[in-house]
């Protein structure tokens, strides 16, 4: 990708960045400090000491601590759509990113709040002070500099946050980097966009320092509160480093997770996704395998690249998750030689809306939904082409993105991850939604879609596949039989009820 | 001025209760400097918190220029929130912190202005009576400074500037000079002195050091596990025979320097004028007296203190010449000797003496109030 193709994707990522921290950071201030405030004066010993109040407000700020951000974006949609009015979009990714903040800077207020002297507190009450006079003049400016060493560690962390803010449509670096650079392979994105966030991370870090420095300064470096705001400030530089370790750490495992195992020299070892490859190939291993004495050893995969080049390395004899288009891209691409042995199944991609009835009904000004990886996103504008409602320019591959679209006929797009288009159904015209997702959101692809892909000579059918050379390995053959045997053709079919259905066979060139 | 009748204060954590306040009774005459002493747990915080308020009594009543402040905490309802007239009545009592609790993020004269803030002045109002309260404790030059670029000494002026913001008639001071040098003790010391006569202040201090209840108190207790056990004016301790208070206020030590002589120790209450008694006496009836050691001041021309002298001969030999010192209006008490041990234990004569003349003089530093006999 060249950079005049790069540059437009830079500055939208990085002004969606902005708005969604900025939004969210300046929410997180407002919750957290009164939050904060009310747990240190809840306390024992504080000013308004109530136990009960201390337990739940604690225990929320706990909660709050604990989930998983993506569970939290996913969690608060209903909550968002009534906040914001819209579920997808920047705007809706602050709605979670600042709730996931709050508590956060919540707990940073409360150690903030909790260094400053019990005996200022005590002072300001023996002049007649009340709680709000304690507050007010003493609690937070004596606090200042470590409050904003605390604000500046929330926001490096909702910068991190936010790359996951491209699950919902919302945009930013992070989504950027994951969206072209990591699914699509562009690695001069990647590159350009790590480079974006560790300027950004960078100069918050130095503004939020200088900050502290000069409120710190005041105090003539006497005041124990100087110290705690430079304590503070180094926390904040671990949490950069958190920030870092969280995205290190998962790969690291990915990678520890594939070089144990292999106990058995017999053992067929398959890298699958967990849904339906996976449960696919349990079935064959149930009920199939054995009396053939074949032993399956079935891997589980959230990811898309990882089960390809551990195939290419020899740490697993085949793969099952992936279709034509996108295994010749990746071939292409990282210089693989994964090679497909047989079709098994389809996830046909359908439009469906919840306003509209048929086809008709969707045009100019309506707003349609589609994924927003590479494949999906190709595969849902080439259903659109197909029916009519785009036009993409000639030569548009399968994975086209919206710049391949020629004519929109007035349709507006929103990208979202896959799995969280059925769930923008309310807040869109219309959605191209994979089958899977489809039945999971209880829309029935047969009778809800406007219009499906076909399952006859559909380029995006999954298929078993192996290293080049491996083809005719006697398991993988006898894996491929039982994968095309009439019993799983029935078990698919009774399974997922047409949101995936069995294409068998050779795969087409 | 300050009452208080029956304080207690027990705190209870999860399985122990330490009652640091058992019973007190306390009465602060008005324009008196009252100092409390005692070691540390004695209970000493816990009444000085007690009487503004900021420590809730478990029990008693604390009385302030008239006005029943525990009654008052016990209309503003539960817990340690203090209501408006709660407040208000702390607003007119000043208070001093051992670690002058002054806010770091605020200039000198920001920190004078807090309480004026919270009493609701305006603005140009509270800068001028910062400026007034600044140039009484001689910091005029360091408003626009941070506490954080100042001594301990200016700090704690600042902390007594900022007491005396609500116009108090009652000041507190919670070991104000323990986190100082001595120097600056004696400065800060000189300057409440000063403060209380100028402003017409009644003072209750509490310090673990003897020399700030010699330089600045009219009256003195000390406290021990939680109980008053001594109390009266320096006058009154001095008169009472074995008053613990008055032996660690004036020590007297030093031992014969030799056998078969009488050690005397005499107690001067204030009330005898600077005659030479010792002199005197030894002119009277042609006796060699030796000083082992003294503990003595001049306040207003009058002598205040203990001293302990030397007669020769067994104690036969000089009933007339102690009669003689009885006659002069001092306590005499003949020492206990035998031993050949002191009475008071601690630094040598020398020393006793120094401490002695480091006490400022020109100044009150006692009362001659209350009987001698």
């Amino acid at each position: 990708m060249s950079w005049s193709q790069m540059q437009p994707l830079l500055f939208q990522g990085f002004w969606d960045t902005l708005y969604m921290v900025g939004c969210s950071a300046l929410v997180a201030l407002v919750g957290g400090l009164p939050l904060g405030l009310l747990l240190v004066l809840t306390d024992k010993g504080g000013m308004l000491r109530n136990r009960p109040v201390n337990r739940v407000l604690g225990a929320l700020v706990n909660v709050g601590r604990s989930l998983p951000f993506i569970i939290l974006l996913i969690a608060l949609i209903p909550f968002t759509r009534f906040v914001v009015g819209q579920s997808v979009g920047s705007t809706a990714a602050v709605v979670p990113l600042a709730i996931g903040a709050i508590p956060f800077f919540a707990r940073l207020v409360e150690t903030a709040v909790r260094e400053v002297d019990r005996g200022l507190v005590e002072a300001v009450q023996a002049m007649g002070g009340g709680t709000p006079t304690v507050v007010f003049k003493a609690l937070l400016p004596q606090a200042l500099p470590s409050l904003v060493a605390g604000l500046t560690t929330t926001v490096i962390v909702l910068i991190g946050y936010s790359a996951m803010a491209g699950t919902v449509g919302g945009g930013g670096l992070g989504s950027v980097a994951v969206q072209y650079g990591y699914q699509r392979f562009e690695t001069g994105v990647m590159v350009a966009t790590v480079v974006a966030l560790i300027v950004v991370v960078t100069a918050v870090q130095l503004v939020g320092d200088a900050a502290v420095r000069l409120l710190t300064a005041r105090g003539g470096g006497h005041g124990a509160d100087g110290g705690a705001g430079r304590r503070l400030a180094r926390l904040g530089r671990g949490r950069t480093a958190a920030v870092a370790a969280a995205v290190v750490v998962p790969l690291a495992l990915i990678g520890y997770g594939l070089g144990r195992g292999g106990e058995d020299e017999q053992t067929l070892r398959i890298a699958a996704s967990p849904t339906p490859h996976a449960e696919i190939l349990e079935y064959v291993q149930k009920h199939l395998a054995e009396k053939e004495g074949l032993q399956l050893d079935i891997r589980r995969f959230n990811d898309y690249v990882v089960p390809n080049t551990a195939t290419e390395s020899g740490e697993v004899d085949a793969n099952f998750f992936q279709h034509k288009p996108y295994l010749d891209d990746f071939n292409e691409k990282q210089h693989t030689h994964i090679r497909p042995v047989v079709n098994v199944e389809l996830e046909p991609l359908g439009l469906y809306s919840r306003k509209e009835k048929s086809l008709k009904g969707i045009g100019s000004g309506d707003t349609v939904a589609v994924p927003n990886d590479s494949t999906n996103e190709g595969r849902a504008l080439h259903l659109l082409d197909e029916h009519g409602l785009i036009g993409l320019k000639p030569g548009a591959g399968p994975e086209a993105t919206l710049g391949d679209i020629a004519d929109a006929k007035g349709l507006e797009f929103k990208e979202l991850e896959a799995a969280a288009v059925p769930r923008a159904l309310d807040d869109v015209d219309a959605a191209v939604v994979n089958g899977n997702y489809a039945v999971d959101a209880g829309l029935n692809p047969a009778s809800d879609a406007l219009v499906a892909e076909k399952a006859e000579g559909n380029p995006y059918a999954n298929f078993l596949a192996v290293k080049d050379g491996n083809q005719d390995d006697p398991r993988i053959r006898k894996l491929a039989e039982l994968l095309n045997s009439p019993q799983v053709k029935k078990f698919i079919e009774d399974k997922y009820q047409g949101a995936i259905e069995p294409v068998f066979g050779p795969v087409g060139s | 001025m300050i009452t208080t009748t029956d304080l207690t204060k027990v705190y209870r954590t999860r399985d122990r209760e330490v009652t640091a306040l058992d019973g007190v009774d306390l009465h602060v005459e008005e324009g008196e400097v009252f100092g409390v002493v005692g070691r540390s747990g004695a209970g000493k915080s816990s009444l000085i918190r007690c009487v503004n308020l900021l420590e809730r009594p478990t029990s008693g009543t604390v009385t302030v220029d008239g006005q029943d402040l525990t009654a008052l905490a016990a209309r503003s309802g539960s817990g340690n929130r203090a209501g408006k007239e709660l407040r208000a009545a702390r607003a007119r009592i000043g208070m001093v912190f051992q670690h002058f609790n002054l806010l770091s993020s605020r200039t000198v004269l920001g920190n004078v202005e807090l309480p004026l803030e919270i009493l609701g002045h305006s603005g140009q109002q509270r800068t001028r009576k910062a400026r007034e309260l600044l140039d009484l404790v001689g910091l005029a030059d360091r408003a626009g400074s941070y506490p954080g670029q100042l001594s301990g000494g200016q700090k704690q002026r600042v902390g007594i500037a900022r007491a005396l913001a609500g116009d108090p008639k009652v000041l507190l001071s919670d070991e104000a000079t323990s986190a100082l040098d001595p120097e600056t003790t004696r400065s800060v010391l000189r300057l409440l002195r000063d403060l209380k006569e100028q402003l017409g202040l009644t003072v209750l201090l509490i310090t673990h050091e003897m020399d700030v209840v010699k330089a600045v108190c009219d009256s003195a207790a000390l406290m021990r596990n939680g109980r008053v056990t001594e109390s009266g004016t320096v006058a009154e301790l001095l008169a009472t025979p074995g008053s613990e208070l008055a032996g660690e206020l004036f020590p007297v030590g030093g031992e014969p320097s030799a056998p078969g002589r009488t050690v005397v120790d005499v107690t001067f209450h204030g009330e005898t004028a600077t005659e030479p008694v010792i002199s005197k006496l030894s002119r009277t009836y042609n006796v060699d007296i030796s000083i082992l050691g003294a503990a003595m001041d001049t306040v207003a021309g009058k002598q205040v203190g203990r001293m302990r002298i030397e007669l020769p001969g067994g104690f036969e030999e000089n009933v007339v010449p102690i009669g003689f010192l009885r006659e002069q209006g001092l306590t005499v008490d003949v020492a206990a000797v035998a031993d050949g041990a002191a009475g008071d234990a601690g630094a040598p004569p020398g020393e006793r003496s120094a401490e002695a003349v480091a006490a400022p003089a020109g100044q009150a530093a006692a009362r001659a109030e209350g009987g001698a006999e």
